[in-house]
């Protein structure tokens, strides 16, 4: 993590840097430096739908060149300062030398050591649990006291809350400052009941602009146990002020950042393989803009709001891919699908994402994103008992097997991964006072562990 | 003229906005009715966009230049149309609300709304009530349409509603809700006009909601 002092140098680089406006860099900057590459380095309509676990190492690494050049001749925008944040190769190239290859997190019998992977790595990879889905603040204890209670799930981010005593928590006031600490309150409260007071913590979820963020994080974070903080950037390339508030908070406090946004295909960067550039260049910028511990830009396709479509598979394996066998950084990506609890659709396609990601070398992801983190409850500890086990599998997979495992899983949701069903709520599908599921989803669980479990995955 | 739409629906399709406003004066200049410009020219090249953008021919720049362009058209065309006595579909502002960053699903309906012809003024995102009422007003506008993808700036769709009656202009201005968490139940109890939950539904739902007489919010999902 940099330094407090160094963050301030960037903010003023930031500041000061050559005039930009947002419209330029959007629909000029980068959409025309992205084709550039994708021409220099010979990498348009390269997508191969065979292999959405991409086997092509040389390939990889060519994506990771065209990353690394895009990253270098554009560097970032700011939306605040409407400037353009520049860095040399060789400037980027030290900052990912001097990023951490290995973390240590929690305390005692938590402890978790988050270390750097590569392709086809041995070594399991940790499993953050979930992403910050709005649920009812009475719900908060009890879920979350179900989403840590098994050992497999290493480290916690948690839903998130959108009322403060049953007030609306609205953002950017400071009813917002409240959630925070109410958030951090509630944490607190969930992991003592669960018997895991000290294991890894990433935050904060309810944290829409920076105001949730200044008031918990500092009551999560701990100096023998260091909280991973989150600082979500506005969009793919960009970054901006409320980001830094955050960055400024975790440096001085001495915890952990964890940096990144979402590239989408589709988007500005446009087809999947200039998205996997982009998304190249988001990761490594992390570490030099911010000097982040953990790059978290996760990608998906727009049209049809998942990461699980098959293009969309093989962009985030040649995305992991290229940055794992080029850097030892440690890459966090999300699985964005939008099937909710109670559904297969939602095993299997969190099966596609995690086996793609996870043989192609990434160190940590954080899920489930169930029913795209649309709808209110719609999360359970079972999806994500099940995501974790699957994500640790993915260490004993080859790339080749791993691809015959997702193509099989693409057979059971492709026709429809852009319109899944949302499932069933927290309240629906799970007794709240045993945190037991229901049969029924129990026994999708079951089902679904068995399928996979015959075709070669270790769970 | 054939040929004049056809290299007009072109340069909305290529976004270039100079060369769509030279065309659309030359089109006048020929005695062409605006709306022809508007439905053979722009509308043909930003529905071909749309149809890029599904098959990914083309990407969200490519959309987002191709409207700028008609908007550009649009704008030049306005004067004219008033004397042909033609209207626009109507005029919306749109943004996402207080502390919500996201801009693109808010590019993608404001795209879509100018592809259908509604004069649209974009506010961008991190919108707060007040702003969202004083641009109603000094755009003349038809339609409020305020997205969010998290509840806790969906909150603000409220409050805006609640602000708007306490000065006495809620029926001045129809307000349409969208994004990510909001569902009809929610556009309902806040009392909002309607809902859709995809870019091309909202054209449909700002058209309906300029047209049609409604008792009760109107939903399309």
């Amino acid at each position: 993590m940099a330094s407090v002092k160094k963050i301030v140098q960037m903010m003023e680089r930031v500041k000061d840097g050559p005039a930009c406006t947002t419209a330029d860099w959007d629909y000029k900057i980068v959409p025309g430096t992205v084709r550039e590459m994708l021409k220099k380095y010979d990498l348009a309509k390269t997508y191969n739908p065979e292999t959405p676990v991409n086997q092509d190492m040389e390939l990889a690494d060519r994506f990771f060149e065209a990353g690394l050049e895009l990253a270098a001749t554009i560097g970032l925008h700011c939306t605040d300062t409407e400037t353009q944040i520049i860095f040399s190769k060789e400037e980027i190239l030290e900052a990912l030398r001097d990023a951490p290859s290995e973390l240590v997190l929690g305390v005692g019998k938590d402890r978790r050591i988050l270390k750097s992977r590569g392709v086809e790595d041995k070594v399991e990879p940790l499993y953050c649990t979930s992403l910050s889905i709005q649920i009812d603040e009475e719900l908060y204890i009890p879920l979350v006291q179900g989403l840590v209670g098994r050992p497999n799930i290493d480290i916690l981010q948690g839903p998130s809350i959108d009322t403060v005593f049953g007030i609306p928590a609205f953002a950017d006031s400071p009813f917002e400052t409240a959630a925070g600490l109410r958030e951090a309150k509630l944490r607190a409260e969930a992991l003592w009941r669960a018997g895991r007071p000290d294991m890894p913590q990433m935050c904060l979820s309810s944290s829409t602009t920076h105001f949730a963020f200044l008031s918990g994080y500092p009551m999560i974070h701990r100096p023998e146990n260091p909280a991973i903080g989150i600082a979500l950037q506005p969009a793919e390339l960009k970054t901006n002020y409320s980001n830094f508030h955050k960055v400024l908070m975790v440096a001085g406090y001495g915890g952990i950042l964890r940096s990144g946004v979402t590239s989408m295909i589709g988007g500005y960067s446009g087809p999947q393989e200039g998205t996997v550039i982009a998304n190249i260049a988001s990761d490594i910028l992390q570490f030099a803009l911010l000097g982040a511990d953990i790059s978290n830009s996760s990608m998906y396709d727009v049209r049809k709001n998942s990461a699980c479509c098959r293009n969309a598979l093989w962009a985030m394996s040649m995305s992991v891919q290229a940055t794992s066998r080029n850097t030892h950084t440690i890459l966090d990506k999300i699985i964005n699908q939008s099937a909710g609890p109670c559904t297969k659709d939602i095993l299997y396609t969190n099966m596609a994402g995690l086996v793609t990601t996870g043989v192609s070398g990434m160190e940590l992801t954080t899920g489930p994103r169930s029913a795209g983190g649309a709808k209110r409850n719609h999360i359970t500890p079972l999806e994500a008992y099940f995501s974790a086990d699957v994500f640790k599998a993915s260490a004993k997979l080859s790339l080749e097997e791993a691809n015959e495992l997702v193509l099989y899983g693409l057979t059971k949701y492709e026709d429809t991964v852009d319109n899944q069903p949302a499932g069933k709520s927290f309240y629906d599908c799970y007794d709240i006072d045993t945190l037991q599921p229901s049969d029924e989803w129990k026994r999708m669980d079951d089902e679904v562990r068995e399928d996979l479990r015959n075709r070669g995955l270790s769970i | 003229m054939s040929e004049l739409f056809k290299d007009l629906s072109q340069a909305i399709y290529d976004g270039d906005a100079e060369k769509a406003v030279e065309l659309a004066k030359s089109g006048i200049d020929a005695g062409v009715k605006p709306n022809e410009l508007i439905d053979n020219g722009g509308v043909d090249g930003l529905e071909r966009l749309g149809t890029a953008f599904n098959e990914m021919e083309a990407f969200l720049p490519e959309l987002m230049l191709g409207g700028e362009a008609m908007k550009a058209m649009l704008d030049y065309l306005m004067p004219f149309m008033a004397k042909d006595d033609s209207s626009s579909a109507g005029t919306i502002v749109v943004g996402t609300a207080q502390g919500d960053l996201h801009d693109i699903g808010l590019n993608l309906v404001a795209t879509q709304l100018a592809v259908a012809g509604f004069k649209v003024v974009n506010l961008g995102t991190d919108i707060t009530v007040k702003e969202y009422i004083a641009e109603a007003k000094k755009n003349d506008a038809d339609i409020i349409g305020i997205s969010s993808l998290m509840t806790s700036s969906a909150y603000y769709q409220e409050e805006l509603l609640k602000r708007m009656i306490q000065e006495g202009i809620r029926d001045n201005y129809k307000v349409v809700v969208g994004g990510g968490p909001i569902t009809p139940q929610w556009t309902k109890d806040i009392g909002a006009d309607g809902y859709a939950r995809t870019a091309v539904q909202a054209v449909d739902l700002c058209k309906r909601v300029m047209t049609e007489d409604l008792s009760e919010a109107l939903i399309i999902e």
